[in-house]
């Protein structure tokens, strides 16, 4: 522990902390005063993101540090111990902040001061933002500034951040405060109180690494669960004691130890803000709440909320397509370019085309629907509608451990899981926020699609029509979401031990959103999914590129060549020169058939196909036979690419499709070349469930295990990779032997 | 012989990549021996 | 009478909070203390959460928390 209290020396850039309750406009206000200068990470060993800008004041640059938005210090949730820690400057590698803005709602002073009178007990600088003054003058209402100002002691500033009003002078009034040093005027407490702080202090010291601020001291008495008593070496008893021995204190006061906190500041607010409201013109009815009546309504909020969710799919799921075939040519195309330079180097221009080229621009073409999903995402947050959507449907959810905020994260997973999960942000209960991330991939992601329509395709529609086809596809869709509903409830009984948080949410007023901000949101979340995840794809793709490449023995082309011309040969009457003449030709049908036999013959002896090989019997169960078990082990990666490795290993050439009549043909007329059911179909209508139910159950997109990776650490993200492929293999041998057994 | 020396390299470095995140994530972060940064691992 | 047990459009005051739970003091912060008047706003669809409105914000709650406040209705 290096961090030190002492404030840093003058050269240093200042550190300035911007604090306030959600729906303040702190983000708007966060964005108004550091524009593009943005760095977005995460703090140590916490998922929490940690958002840092940079402020140009008198002095000079200075950092801007936007913690998350919290209703009051009590460490109870992981946002606001984060808060904690940073502004008491126990947060390893972050100083102490050299001053703190505190962004408060103006049309609800007393609930917003109630947080800065917490922080006022740190004595660090503040300055007071009295945001949305807008709304403030809508309701006819003004605050007495000057007024408030004297009586507080720090700076008040009206500003308007979703106008950018009152930015200038917040900056102005920032540089002065660190200047100035001036603090708010703590609160003053009973002398019961203050004499338990001095004893907790006392019986803490030598059992804490660093001295505990004064802040902290009060949390431990204050809050049942505090997260500070953490940071007392194994709880020590006399600490213990001697916070049991002050909340008697308190009690004897005639005040419940966990209310007294809320109770006493509250009424010191009160007389604090004596006045200080006026009514300035006619007060005008409450819009939102007639809004409210509305989108909160027993039949026309759910139809609302029905429609809006419906946009957002058809968004996320069909405007995307048009970009994201853009990419996908565009990916061809730098393919065909990179492949031409690299036409000396065959293995480095397989490795760049073939593996990296591929597999990232595999990755990148969700890049479309993230931008699409997080700009709705961001005009629901900002509009308020967020909120009333998890209200909505908190009781569907709420039962199974999730959230009435797991709603559009399971909703968007339905067209790939990677938005959704990073849409899980939006959920504050760590717990809800995992369980939601560990079943969003069980929904039937857009890549599961091309799997489904091939296999109902070739062998439900053709025996039974359209119409049960379509039931079929539904049927399938369906499927993951009964899956993920008891998945979360076990989850939530017996796996996910985070403590749940109360569902208590404010539904904010409603409010035009800033553009800026929604659109900054969506960059912000595309350059992340691109950033990060991808140097992890990157790797990925590389490794099974290479399982898939090698071994390369140059004799198989030879052989394959050999032996294929001799077929055609014999196929013509033994006319080689005909044969001869058109192999010459790389564009003949001939010379693209052996094309597609050699890839084919080497993919076959890859790597990938003798592990695919050697685990085929765990399949055979499932009835696959070795080819279906080496197209599954190589969509791993990424479940779409089944369809180009059946096409390759049935050698079709790796460029077929979902619809290409060649592979639905080549399929149904697959048989078993021996063993017991030498002779037979291979593909029954039994196989073909089989594989669907795996392809449904199954984690198979390393781009979701990196993303999970990212949210959760890599141990959840390999435990569900490893749950969903058995419960796959499971679900898979049970639709297979319960299938063939009543005869299909 | 340099192509699959370069391809062997790049390989092995995605291979090492892979492994490094790996141990990195499997490691309790910023932990030290202050209590507070929220890490759940027991001790 | 329990603030859960309210209908809507019915106005209140909080009498008692079980303060033994710590959603209640996550509740006190928002201001909801004895004394404290409270207007049942809405309820969801399916019966639970309710929304609340206190000091000029609106908060949703579960019923299974709001049972937790005791409340004595306000003559209209």
């Amino acid at each position: 522990m290096t961090t030190t209290i002492a404030s840093p020396p003058a050269q240093q850039t200042k550190q300035i902390a911007l604090i306030g309750n959600p729906n303040t406009g702190k983000t708007s206000l966060f964005n108004c005063l550091t524009g593009m200068r943005q760095r977005v990470g995460n703090y140590p060993g916490v998922t929490v993101e940690k958002k840092l800008g940079t402020v140009y004041l008198a002095q000079g640059p200075a950092t801007l540090i936007d913690l998350p938005g919290a209703y009051s210090l009590a460490a109870s949730s992981l946002d606001e111990r984060v808060a904690v820690d940073v502004l008491s400057g126990h947060l390893p590698g972050m100083e102490r902040p050299d001053a703190v803005v505190c962004v408060v709602d103006a049309t609800n002073l007393k609930r917003n001061l109630f947080l800065a009178m917490q922080i006022a007990e740190l004595g660090i600088p503040m300055v007071i933002a009295l945001n949305l003054w807008d709304s403030l003058e809508a309701r006819g209402q003004t605050i007495d500034v000057d007024e408030l100002e004297k009586r507080l002691g720090v700076p008040v500033v009206a500003t308007v951040a979703r106008k950018s009003t009152g930015v200038s002078e917040l900056r102005e009034a920032i540089s002065n405060a660190i200047q100035q040093e001036r603090c708010i005027a703590p609160m003053i407490w009973p002398e019961e109180v203050d004499e338990a702080v001095k004893e907790i202090q006392i019986a803490a010291k030598g059992h804490t690494t660093v001295a505990l601020t004064e802040l902290e001291v009060r949390r431990m008495l204050f809050d049942a669960g505090s997260a500070v008593m953490r940071r007392v070496e194994s709880q020590h008893e006399t600490v213990r004691n001697a916070v049991q021995i002050g909340r008697e204190k308190l009690r004897k006061l005639g005040l419940n130890p966990m209310a007294a906190e809320a109770v006493l500041c509250y009424k010191h607010l009160e007389k604090l803000l004596e006045g200080i409201v006026k009514q300035a013109g006619e007060a005008k009815g409450e819009k939102s709440e007639s809004i409210d009546k509305l989108m909160l309504h027993r039949i026309g909020g759910l139809t609302i909320f029905g429609v809006l969710m419906y946009v957002v799919f058809q968004a996320v799921y069909s405007w995307a397509g048009p970009l994201m075939d853009l990419i996908d040519v565009a990916k061809g195309a730098v393919q065909g370019v990179v492949g031409g330079w690299l036409e000396p180097w065959p293995i480095l221009g397989s490795l760049v085309t073939d593996g990296i080229i591929e597999g990232v621009g595999a990755f990148v073409i969700f890049l479309p629907q993230i931008l699409i999903l997080f700009f709705f995402i961001s005009l629901l947050e900002d509009t308020g509608y967020m909120a009333r959507a998890a209200f909505l449907m908190d009781r569907l959810f709420g039962w199974c451990g999730l959230n009435g905020k797991s709603f559009v994260p399971m909703l968007s997973s339905y067209a790939c899981a990677i938005p959704g999960i990073l849409a899980t942000r939006t959920i504050e209960d760590p717990k809800a926020r995992m369980v939601t991330i560990l079943v969003a991939p069980l929904m039937s992601c857009s890549a599961r699609l091309p799997v489904y329509v091939l296999l109902i395709g070739a062998f439900v529609e053709p025996r039974y029509g359209v119409r049960i086809a379509g039931l079929a596809l539904f049927a399938m869709h369906l499927l993951g979401l009964a899956i993920a509903i008891p998945a979360a409830w076990l989850l939530t009984k017996y796996v996910v031990k985070t403590k749940p948080q109360p569902f208590l949410l404010e539904l904010p007023p409603y409010r035009v959103p800033r553009m800026q901000d929604v659109l900054y949101r969506m960059w912000q979340a595309g350059k992340e999914f691109i950033g990060r995840a991808g140097t992890i794809i990157l790797a990925i793709t590389i490794i099974v590129w290479a399982l898939l490449y090698f071994p390369r023995p140059v004799e198989l082309e030879a052989q394959v060549t050999e032996q294929f011309t001799a077929q055609q040969i014999a196929a013509n009457d033994g006319h080689a020169d005909l044969v001869e003449a058109e192999l010459a030709d790389p564009d003949s049908a001939l010379s693209v058939e052996l094309g597609n036999k050699i890839d084919s013959a080497y993919t076959n002896q890859s790597y990938m196909a003798r592990i695919g090989k050697t685990i085929q019997p765990v399949f055979e169960l499932a009835g696959f036979d070795w080819k279906i078990t080496v197209g599954v082990v190589a969509s791993f990666p990424a479940r779409e690419v089944i369809i180009s490795t059946l096409g390759v290993i049935y050698s079709l050439g790796g460029d077929v499709d979902e619809d290409s009549p060649d592979l639905k043909t080549t399929l149904a007329n697959a048989k078993w070349p021996d063993g017991p059911h030498a002779g037979q179909p291979i593909f029954t209508l039994a196989v073909a469930f089989s594989i669907m139910v795996f392809f449904a159950l199954c984690q198979q997109c390393g781009a979701t295990v990196a993303v999970i990776a990212k949210e959760l650490g890599w141990r959840w993200a390999m435990a569900s990779f490893v749950s969903m492929t058995a419960m796959a293999w499971i679900g898979s041998v049970l639709v297979y032997q319960i299938g063939t057994a009543l005869g299909f | 012989m340099t192509e699959v020396t370069i391809v062997a390299a790049i390989v092995l470095a995605a291979g090492y990549y892979l492994f490094r995140c790996w141990r990195k994530s499997s490691k309790p972060q910023g932990c030290g021996d202050n209590k507070s940064c929220g890490c759940r691992r027991k001790r | 009478m329990r603030l859960d047990q309210l209908q809507i459009g019915r106005r209140c005051r909080v009498t008692a909070i079980n303060f033994n739970h710590a959603v209640c003091q996550r509740l006190a912060n928002f201001g909801l203390l004895p004394g404290q008047e409270v207007e049942m706003s809405q309820i969801a669809p399916f019966g639970d959460p309710i929304a609340i409105t206190f000091g000029g914000q609106k908060i949703s709650l579960r019923r299974r928390e709001a049972a937790l406040v005791e409340v004595e209705l306000i003559a209209v």
